[in-house]
């Protein structure tokens, strides 16, 4: 079984950007979330199809690399930003911000 | 039950009459004319407000153009705490809903819940407090372990009230998300097993209907009427619940415009599910206090459904004493003294008397223990 | 004393059928009868608008005495909103404390028209200084400070603004000083009047500040955002005045918020104005004067 997310794409989300940091508004919930870069990334483009956590970390990783982020305390080890994306991905789910998609 | 004078006025003070025939009178221009509000006197308008308030029906009031300040932000602010809590409710609801995905069978939603999905008239404005959801009996622990899957957990109680609870009550003990604060009541019964009534839970279940573009279920018309009149007349409290009355008028009539045949299936459905009194009391104080005329074939109950003349009686002098808030600037020692005598009323007819002395005995030995550890945390007091 | 009312008019007023007064956007109903407690009340509230009682009132609140012959010398007051206590009874000398505590109770639980910050706000220039800290960070003496240099006082609590703006509302009402600051105020500002020490509350003892007339005068006018400061009193710390992100000055303005969800989208809508509208700092002082001149220059440079 494969499981990919999605952002709805019902206007759920309104969002202040100030640099590399982002404030989102749940509509639905009333919850207000503070993300940095890399989640707002995940959350508004990533996921604006659906997307596993394999396509998400490479998504990351190019970015990172693009950014040119040595030294960076966004630029982690592989299997640690990996884990961290996971981790990411089911708590936005919990949230209700992004939706799971169960594929057999 | 003698009522206490009205206080010496001011020079030029206006008085409203601190009596409980203004009170009645007040609410009942809000419930029936609200349009006419705008023409009250000021003095009596403000009165009309805190009664509003007190009988948590602020929030159905209209703010208007007609109305000068402080009202429109009187109102106002009464509507953004429904619509947040019907925000709330809605959200627990998704929640719930997905973390009930691997859980077979039907899930219905009870009462403010079922009225904020289906968008029944009585749920413009209304204040939600917790989910109520209603399960077959079997299918509770596969629930409960759902839910705390998810994140929900348990509300911490003594092992006497867990047992209560879980033996007695038609629920498992309360749960709630640590991130939100709502509580979720999972009930195999819209009454406690061991009390006086017993609806055929089965039945209810399988007269529920789906809700559309939901995973839940509602009670069918006639049973969440029924559900809504045991709910006040046997559900233990009756301060405030002039509000769980006027959820009943608003029900009877929105599905007697809208359901075919719901007049006429009424008194068979109450008698069949054993539910003939608390029909009878609902019917009865919609037509009396709130002054609505139901169709004849709604408001001739069967004889049978009537209690005892004494019993008639003593309901008859106490309920609207309990359902309706007394008047802000007096203490009615009356209106608490029939909130007491029915809230034992209710909890005798929930449960059978040698239980109750167990129950209730039990509980204030626990109290007692409690205050004596000198912990501090005393009883609530009379406070809003 | 109170407007158009001599002492004893207003204590008999205030014990008997109760007095309105206009405090900022709300009329408030009050009737008293408190021992010892008119002659200061009378005087901490002579500025506000007194109104006759043909109205709706948006809070009506009775304070009285409760006798307990059996406690001997704990006589106590209760408040009852609508007819219902929000706590219990207190000690009857901390009265004029209850009651200024309880209104905020109200107006916090009440008042959803409003999106409520936790903050004190001043006007000056025409810009609004908003300054939200948690208790303790020395916010209400820093917002006496400025009231008695001048700065138009909107509240030392309540950042009061309707939800989808930025326009700050006024709500001038007597600033209570809490223990040390008590001394600091009498030395920034001798002869300062203000209300009774009030020793063994909950914060420790307290004294109020009246509302400046000029402020009350102007209640009714509202004024846009402009500054959001978090000031942090720090003894012997030297002064200074950092830029703060705005993602964290939305945040720290949105937890330390009354009632910000509860309004829902239209919170999220006012915050994304404030920030986008004003400067954002951290302030860290231990000498008042230096940082209402501080405060002052941010005021004063502001455009708009």
């Amino acid at each position: 079984m494969s499981v990919r997310w999605r952002s709805p794409s019902d206007g759920r989300l309104a969002w202040a950007e100030y640099g590399d940091r982002f404030v989102v508004y749940h509509r639905l919930s009333s919850q207000t979330h503070f993300l940095n870069a890399a989640s707002a990334m995940i959350l508004q483009d990533l996921l604006s199809q659906p997307a596993g956590l394999e396509t998400v970390h490479a998504a990351l990783v190019q970015a990172q690399t693009d950014a040119g982020q040595a030294g960076a305390d966004e630029a982690l080890p592989p299997a640690v930003l990996r884990q961290s994306i996971a981790e990411t991905l089911l708590r936005f789910e919990e949230l209700g911000l992004v939706e799971r998609i169960d594929e057999p | 039950m003698a009522e206490r004078m009205a206080e010496a006025a001011g020079p030029g003070q206006p008085v409203v009459a601190p009596t409980t025939a203004t009170v009645r009178r007040l609410l009942g221009i809000a419930l029936r004319e609200p349009q006419a509000l705008p023409e009250l006197s000021a003095p009596e308008l403000d009165l009309c407000l805190r009664l509003l308030r007190r009988a948590r029906l602020l929030g159905r009031i209209e703010s208007s153009r007609r109305f000068t300040h402080p009202v429109p932000d009187i109102l106002r602010s009464a509507r953004v705490i429904a619509e947040s809590r019907a925000r709330v409710a809605r959200w627990e609801m998704d929640r719930l809903a997905w973390a009930l995905t691997g859980v077979d069978g039907p899930v219905l939603v009870l009462k403010g819940c079922a009225y904020l999905l289906l968008g029944t008239p009585n749920a413009t404005g209304r204040s939600f407090a917790d989910v109520d959801l209603l399960l077959p009996a079997e299918a509770l622990p596969a629930a409960e372990a759902a839910l705390k899957a998810r994140g929900w957990s348990a509300t911490e109680l003594t092992p006497y009230d867990d047992r209560y609870y879980r033996d007695w009550a038609h629920e498992l003990p309360p749960m709630q998300h640590p991130e939100r604060e709502v509580e979720v009541d999972l009930h195999h019964n819209i009454v406690m097993p061991t009390g006086y009534l017993k609806p055929d839970a089965a039945e209810l279940i399988a007269a529920a209907r789906p809700i559309e573009g939901t995973r839940f279920h509602a009670l069918a018309p006639v049973d969440m009427v029924l559900h809504a009149a045991v709910h006040l007349f046997y559900g233990g409290e009756m301060d405030g619940s002039l509000r769980e009355l006027v959820d009943i008028a608003d029900l009877l009539q929105h599905f007697d415009a809208t359901e075919p045949g719901f007049r006429d299936a009424f008194w068979p459905r109450a008698e069949a599910l054993g539910l003939l009194r608390p029909a009878f009391y609902a019917v009865r104080y919609v037509e009396r206090l709130l002054e609505l005329r139901l169709p004849a074939a709604l408001a001739a109950a069967p004889a049978r459904a009537a209690p005892s003349r004494p019993v008639l009686a003593l309901m008859d002098a106490l309920v609207p004493l309990a359902l309706y808030p007394y008047h802000p600037e007096r203490r009615a020692r009356s209106a608490t003294a029939a909130r007491q005598a029915l809230f034992i009323r209710s909890h005798w007819v929930k449960m059978p008397p040698l239980m109750l002395a167990r129950h209730l005995g039990a509980k204030t030995l626990a109290r007692l223990r409690h205050q004596m550890r000198g912990s501090g945390k005393g009883e609530p007091g009379a406070a809003g | 004393m109170s407007t158009g009312l001599d002492p004893d008019t207003f204590e008999s007023r205030l014990a008997g059928p109760g007095l309105g007064f206009r405090v900022g956007p709300f009329d408030l109903f009050l009737k008293a009868r408190v021992k010892g407690l008119a002659a200061p009340l009378a005087r901490l509230y002579r500025h506000y608008p007194v109104l006759d009682a043909d109205r709706v009132f948006s809070i009506n609140l009775t304070i009285h005495d409760v006798w307990r012959p059996a406690w001997r010398d704990r006589r106590r007051v209760r408040v009852l909103v609508d007819g219902q206590q929000p706590h219990e009874d207190m000690p009857a000398g901390q009265a004029l404390a209850v009651l200024e505590w309880a209104q905020n109770l109200v107006i916090a639980m009440r008042f959803h028209s409003f999106l409520m910050l936790h903050a004190a706000v001043l006007e000056r220039n025409g810009h609004a200084l908003l300054m939200p800290a948690a208790p303790g960070h020395g916010k209400t003496t820093l917002c006496a400070a400025l009231a008695l240099r001048g700065w138009r006082l909107f509240s030392d609590e309540f950042g009061l603004l309707r939800p989808g703006g930025a326009d700050m509302i006024p709500l001038p009402r007597p600033m209570p000083l809490k223990n040390a600051s008590i001394e600091v105020i009498r030395q920034f500002a001798p002869g300062v009047e203000l209300g009774p020490e009030i020793p063994g509350t909950i914060k420790g003892t307290v004294a109020h500040l009246p509302p400046p007339a000029d402020s009350v005068a102007a209640a009714q006018r509202t004024a846009p955002a402009a500054l959001v400061v978090f000031p942090r009193w720090r003894a012997d710390a030297p002064l200074t005045l950092e830029p703060c992100h705005p993602a964290q000055a939305f945040m720290e303005l949105a937890r330390n918020a009354f009632n910000y969800e509860l309004v829902g989208e239209a919170a999220f809508q006012s915050l994304r104005m404030i920030i986008d509208r004003s400067r954002c700092f951290d302030l860290v002082y231990s000498d008042l004067d230096e940082a209402i001149a501080v405060l002052t220059r941010l005021a004063d440079d502001t455009d708009g």
